[in-house]
């Protein structure tokens, strides 16, 4: 009798709805969501920059900061990974003082406000460019000494330009020459900027997120739905585009109730869960 | 990875196999080795297309690729045959430094792309919904219907009204590699980074006969920093770009069929090409024809000719146009309507000329053109050259500036791409004027030839 009841509640767990559930990193919190940590009060902003010790690069995270004034500032910001200044000087608004800084997105991590050194310097101008989802669209750019990176290529430019003109006495030929020294310039951060990507790119909360979804649908689910069909009625953000990159080769259901019985894709509390077709009725000699 | 690897080469020569006996129609004097690079982009637009006919006509995919395979062999075969054809090659000749550091710089570069293809998955939404999502529900065949009434009508994922000459090309290439990959699914961006900065490179030499300008112009567009990322993003705009530059290319080489068939590439690939590049490619065309000094002057039946050979190049579109008439596809996501945003200049100069993404580009631009600025109206190619590159970024600008677009100007998430389909073009133009001005104004003892040849010229 107990071995029947064992085997029937088995039997039940394998015919039930629920069957695999999936933690992805719980989805990350997008920034916005987590509450605002306060790092510093009546902080000096002037020449100074945000030291922030972040596990995972790539994590966006917003940057508060309230003047004396009560004007409140927020600017968006992307982890570099490991202990690393994030060079606030870029933005005009960032001087004289703050009554409080906040960070948004990152919970609790070790934090200060200080006089960047010459190895700062050096660590803010050289960190690659990070591997992000806007990467494709707008690049995020370099600071040297908080001066744009593109603003000094633009000096070298003009200053390149100007001292060939002092030797061929043609605009043209100096302007061409010109900036192919600045130019060349660029390709040197680019490079840097390429190796970083190699480096890092698998390290990054974003790849690691996509690379993690890619997998459960490249594998656990196309594994599972095989020869069935599939819907995905709720999944509307990434995991919605991803699941239907992945699984593009197999059968999509659009309609997920009546006769056509796929296996479901849902989201509960922020978890991905696979649901199998429903029951199609008792099979004979089993009990429930 | 490796079958994947050797797809993309077989893909190569196949697209090649198709577009070769088509550039030979018009043979024009050059460099040639040109011929490899069109002739591929030539291939790959016919390809693409013919494909996309078959499965409407209810042929297989594996089928049609299958086709195209034994049209290209035949080809090719043909072309030996008749004419006794020697395949395209390039010059030989010894290798100055400049030209062996460039070479290193590309290896570098292509080493990258193939490290990243190799080392991290698609990665990007687009990529996984327009282009690669697309063309994987192709391949797959199961998630995929041309009858508008399916719920899967042009997959389902993705903007239906993109349209299909990168999905088309993606799901060949698996075809080929005999199943789907995340390299499969990006690696014609590195083919089209490729033939663009070959392109350039044929291109410049031909014009200017000076290796040195020539090696400099590929470096200049080989290295702009967003380049080398949508080599592996999985992206439209790299192909655009691609199909940009070969068809100003071509026009500079006067292959007028070749050069309205690589235009139609450019809208074939996406739709930016149909604002962006097809009206000042015919604009461009129209101005490079007559035999006087100036455009429109001495016009002749050759010149008909030449312009309905072009538009006959252009027609290759029209499949796929019609298609989309027929079900009520449209060019934007959804209704776009003229709306005038002064704010957008400011927010141009502060991203697009100033900005991280292009740096120093399209400074350099400016400045070339208003140095060459006479020199490129003095002469009729060059005036066509600069009404092609005006046309071109006013055409995209007023997009970003007037419409509802403005949207995606104002949050940086398509301005710079559509920037980045002009560069092979802007760096012909920019070369070209920079050739005007050198040899006007600095006495030419010797000009050097593709074939490492050199020839006395006299001051011009």
């Amino acid at each position: 009798m107990k071995r029947r009841g064992l085997k029937s509640m088995g039997s039940f767990l394998l015919r039930s709805w629920f069957v695999l559930a999936v933690l992805l990193f719980g989805a990350g919190a997008p920034p916005g969501h987590a509450q605002p940590v306060r790092i510093a009060n009546d902080a000096v902003l002037d020449g100074n920059v945000l030291d922030i010790e972040a596990p995972l690069a790539g994590t966006r995270f917003f940057v508060y900061w309230e003047s004396p004034d009560r004007i409140r500032y927020r600017t968006l910001e992307i982890t570099h990974g490991g202990s690393a200044p994030y060079d606030m000087r870029k933005y005009p608004v960032w001087k004289d003082k703050a009554s409080a800084v906040f960070l948004e997105g990152l919970g609790e991590v070790r934090t200060s406000i200080r006089k960047p050194d010459l190895a700062d310097e050096w660590g803010i101008f050289t960190t690659p460019e990070p591997w992000i989802m806007s990467t494709v669209n707008a690049l995020l750019g370099h600071t040297l000494f908080s001066f744009p990176w593109e603003n000094l290529l633009a000096l070298v430019f003009l200053i390149s330009t100007a001292v060939f003109f002092s030797f061929y006495r043609r605009w043209f030929l100096s302007v061409t020459l010109g900036f192919l020294v600045a130019w060349s310039f660029l390709y040197v951060t680019t490079v840097a900027d390429e190796a970083g990507f190699l480096r890092y790119a698998g390290k990054t909360r974003p790849v690691l997120l996509i690379g993690k979804t890619k997998e459960w649908f490249a594998g656990t689910v196309a594994d599972r739905v095989k020869g069935g069909k599939w819907s995905d009625g709720q999944l509307s953000d990434f995991r919605g585009y991803i699941a239907r990159y992945e699984l593009a080769e197999v059968p999509f259901s659009a309609a997920p109730e009546g006769t056509d019985q796929p296996w479901r894709i849902v989201i509960r509390q922020n978890r991905l869960f696979l649901e199998p077709p429903a029951e199609r009725g008792e099979r004979p000699g089993e009990t429930r | 990875m490796t079958a994947s690897f050797a797809a993309l080469i077989a893909q190569v020569f196949l697209w090649f196999g198709l577009g070769w006996p088509l550039s030979r129609q018009e043979p024009s004097p050059g460099i040639r080795g040109e011929a490899f690079t069109l002739s591929v982009l030539a291939g790959g637009g016919i390809g693409t297309t013919a494909i996309f006919l078959l499965l409407l006509a209810g042929v297989s995919l594996k089928m049609s690729v299958g086709v195209l395979s034994a049209a290209a062999a035949a080809g090719v075969f043909l072309c030996f045959r008749n004419r006794g054809a020697v395949m395209p090659r390039t010059p030989s000749f010894s290798l100055k430094w400049y030209e062996a550091v460039l070479l290193l710089i590309l290896a570098g570069k292509i080493l990258f792309i193939l490290a990243v293809l190799w080392q991290t998955p698609l990665y990007f939404e687009d990529a996984m919904t327009h282009w690669s999502g697309r063309a994987r529900s192709l391949f797959g065949g199961v998630n995929w219907s041309f009858d508008s009434a399916s719920p899967v009508f042009l997959g389902f994922t993705g903007a239906k009204h993109y349209p299909l000459g990168i999905p088309v090309w993606r799901a060949s290439a698996a075809v080929i590699a005999g199943g789907w990959d995340d390299f499969i699914a990006r690696a014609d961006g590195l083919v089209f980074y490729g033939l663009v900065v070959a392109t350039v490179w044929f291109a410049v030499m031909r014009f200017s006969g000076r290796r040195w300008l020539a090696a400099a112009g590929a470096f200049v567009v080989a290295t702009p920093p967003l380049q080398a990322i949508h080599a592996v993003a999985g992206y439209g705009d790299i192909a655009v770009e691609a199909f940009f530059t070969g068809s100003v290319a071509a026009l500079l080489g006067r292959k007028w069929l070749l050069a309205g068939l690589l235009a139609a590439g450019t809208a074939w690939m996406k739709n930016d090409g149909l604002v962006i590049a097809v009206p000042p490619l015919i604009a461009a065309a129209g101005l490079l024809l007559g035999s006087g000094s100036g455009p429109f002057r001495a016009l002749g039946k050759e010149d008909g000719r030449k312009m309905l050979l072009f538009l006959s190049g252009l027609s290759l579109l029209a499949p796929w146009l019609i298609f989309k008439a027929i079900h009520g596809l449209g060019v934007t996501p959804g209704g776009q309507s003229l709306s005038w945003h002064p704010e957008a200049w400011r927010i141009l100069l502060d991203t697009v000329l100033l900005g991280p993404t292009h740096s120093i580009f399209w400074i350099f631009v400016i400045a070339v053109l208003l140095t060459c600025g006479g020199a490129y109206l003095r002469d009729r190619q060059g005036t066509a050259l600069l009404v092609l590159l005006v046309l071109s970024v006013a055409f995209s600008l007023f997009v970003f500036t007037c419409t509802d677009a403005f949207l995606f100007l104002q949050n940086q998430m398509t301005i710079h791409r559509t920037m980045l389909q002009l560069y092979g073009v802007a760096v012909i133009v920019c070369f070209y004027g920079i050739t005007l001005k050198l040899d006007r104004t600095i006495p030419l003892a010797a000009k050097e030839s593709g074939t490492g040849k050199t020839r006395k010229r006299g001051k011009a």
